[in-house]
């Protein structure tokens, strides 16, 4: 049951990365436009994002320290205020956004305009870190993201052409007459929302709240399988749905509304609230890791004393800088700031900087005054490599596709 | 204490807890003194926002402190730790002072005095 538990750290993350408003739009627009053929580009970013996860936790359970904390040690403050910079930019953009796609689901079951849900749906988030405990936060999200697994259970209550299915997960180039630009943005839009810097932070600070040992690797390996496995399977889920519910009917997404018809083929009157409650836990979700991660970021980069499990009169910075974090989205999203522009514009920036976030994997992970007998292997290392090698193409492609085949 | 440590590797950047082993801060900059006739000798250690981001901008350490001053928080100069103080080496670097009540603390005073200590469930 222990061992159960510990794998809400790798859902409750993986939420942020597959489930979160970026990811959940992105998915359905690659659906709809591409039918099945950008499931290669879900999957590529799953298996990084399995192999960066581990990576982050093994780190955490023998060293103690967090990714923050390590990269600062060892690369010093004048390399670290760069990504660390960026990412705290990132971090409230998405975490505004996330406000933004919470609100849009409590239009969708309301009918009130989305605006109106922001103070509440902030103060709501605001108070959770505020009064909650990381556990608390950590199986309670992870448990209502089940809900989510409606789109995987939708794609087989709707029987598709499973040869189809297995033929996207090749990468292939979009059919003739197609526009090339808008699927090769949507590739590095799925590549870039899913590979966030925040997941691996969020997750290493995580296995530090969990109080994670070496004793914990195996567990750790098994978690950022399941639980990347779960957020992905959610993501293809998703495509596959908007595949077959809204490609055959012409229907670009263009709006959360169009995106919530995927559920009501399979699933009748239930689809909307269904759609509505996946991308509300999902975004409210990703709020609450987004909001404590910007606060673990500074506070373990700058040395101060942190943890969601503390009293706020004991880190009085910690809980700061994550309420100044939710006033900042819950101000924009009130004053009627699109939660998709924001996506695309924090999708690019992801991708900016993740050559600057990955590379540090490739020193920290071999020193062994961090991990001592369980450095990288060969695989591994070669893995970071790859992502490396990915990500600086991607850094070098992103601007062009975003301005080409951004909708 | 020790006999001998490599500056870059062994202190710049690392975490420093106090003798309850709370976070201090980081070491965030060294001062060192130079002889004419000896290996330069450790002075200090600065924790700070000061010391760190003079380290980035020495415009940005002037503005932080300034900002600290404006506010009420403090000088805003950075904490200076004396050799003398440093009790151990390794995961953290542990020195003898009690965290609380230090100059690296002033900003977490300041915000629990101006707003944590008047809200609801904040622990009080």
């Amino acid at each position: 049951m222990k061992n159960l538990l510990k794998a809400g750290l790798g859902v409750v993350t993986s939420i942020a990365g597959f489930i979160e408003v970026g990811s959940l739009s992105t998915s359905a627009q690659a659906g709809a436009a591409f039918r099945f053929r950008l499931l290669w580009a879900i999957a590529l970013a799953t298996v990084c994002l399995i192999f960066l996860i581990e990576m982050s936790g093994r780190l955490a359970a023998v060293s103690k320290h967090t990714l923050a904390a390590a990269v600062r040690e060892r690369f010093g403050i004048r390399f670290q205020s760069v990504p660390l910079g960026a990412e705290l930019v990132l971090d409230t953009l998405v975490l505004t956004a996330e406000i933004g796609g919470a609100c849009v689901a409590l239009h969708l079951l309301s009918g009130l305009d989305a605006r109106w849900w922001a103070l509440p749906v902030a103060f709501a988030a605001w108070f959770l870190l505020w009064r909650g405990r990381f556990s608390t936060i950590e199986n309670g999200i992870s448990m209502l993201g089940l809900v989510a697994l409606s789109f995987v259970i939708g794609v087989f209550v709707l029987r598709p052409d499973w040869g189809e299915v297995a033929r996207g997960f090749i990468p292939s180039r979009p059919p003739e007459g197609s526009d090339q630009a808008h699927y090769g943005y949507l590739a590095v839009s799925i590549l870039g929302a899913t590979i966030s810097p925040y997941l691996l932070n969020f997750y290493s600070a995580g296995a530090i709240e969990d109080e994670w040992s070496e004793k914990d690797i195996v567990t750790n390996r098994i978690v950022s399988v399941f639980g990347m496995g779960f957020g992905s399977a959610v993501s293809m889920g998703v495509l596959a749905m908007s595949a077959l519910v809204l490609a055959p009917r012409g229907i670009r997404v263009e709006q959360y509304e169009q995106a919530a018809l995927v559920l009501t083929q399979p699933f009748g009157k239930w689809g909307l609230p269904l759609f509505a409650a996946s991308l509300f836990i999902g975004c409210f979700g990703a709020a609450l890791e987004l909001g404590l991660n910007v606060s673990y970021v500074l506070s373990q980069a700058l040395g101060w004393n942190w943890g969601e499990d503390q009293k706020p009169k004991d880190d009085a910075r910690f809980c700061t800088v994550y309420t100044a974090a939710i006033l900042v989205g819950a101000i924009l999203i009130a004053a009627g700031v699109p939660p998709l522009k924001l996506t695309m514009f924090s999708m690019a920036l992801t991708v900016l900087i993740l050559p600057l976030v990955v590379f540090p994997f490739l020193v920290i992970l071999n020193d062994p005054r961090y991990l001592r007998t369980h450095r990288n292997g060969r695989l591994s290392n070669l893995v970071v490599l790859a992502i490396l090698a990915m990500g600086a193409l991607l850094a070098l492609i992103v601007i062009p596709l975003e301005v080409a085949g951004g909708r | 204490m020790v006999d001998e440590l490599h500056l870059f590797r062994d202190l710049l950047d690392k975490q420093l807890v106090d003798r309850e082993e709370r976070p201090l801060g980081k070491a965030d900059g060294v001062v060192l003194e130079i002889r004419a006739d000896a290996p330069p000798r450790l002075v200090a250690i600065e924790v700070g926002n000061a010391a760190m981001l003079r380290r980035i901008h020495p415009r940005l350490a002037d503005l932080s402190a300034l900002l600290a001053r404006r506010l009420g928080v403090g000088s805003g100069e950075p904490m200076r730790v004396e050799p003398e103080a440093l009790l151990r080496f390794g995961n953290d670097v542990k020195v003898d002072v009690d965290a609380p009540r230090t100059g690296a603390y002033a900003w977490e005073r300041w915000l629990k005095r101006t707003w944590i200590d008047r809200m609801p469930g904040s622990g009080e």
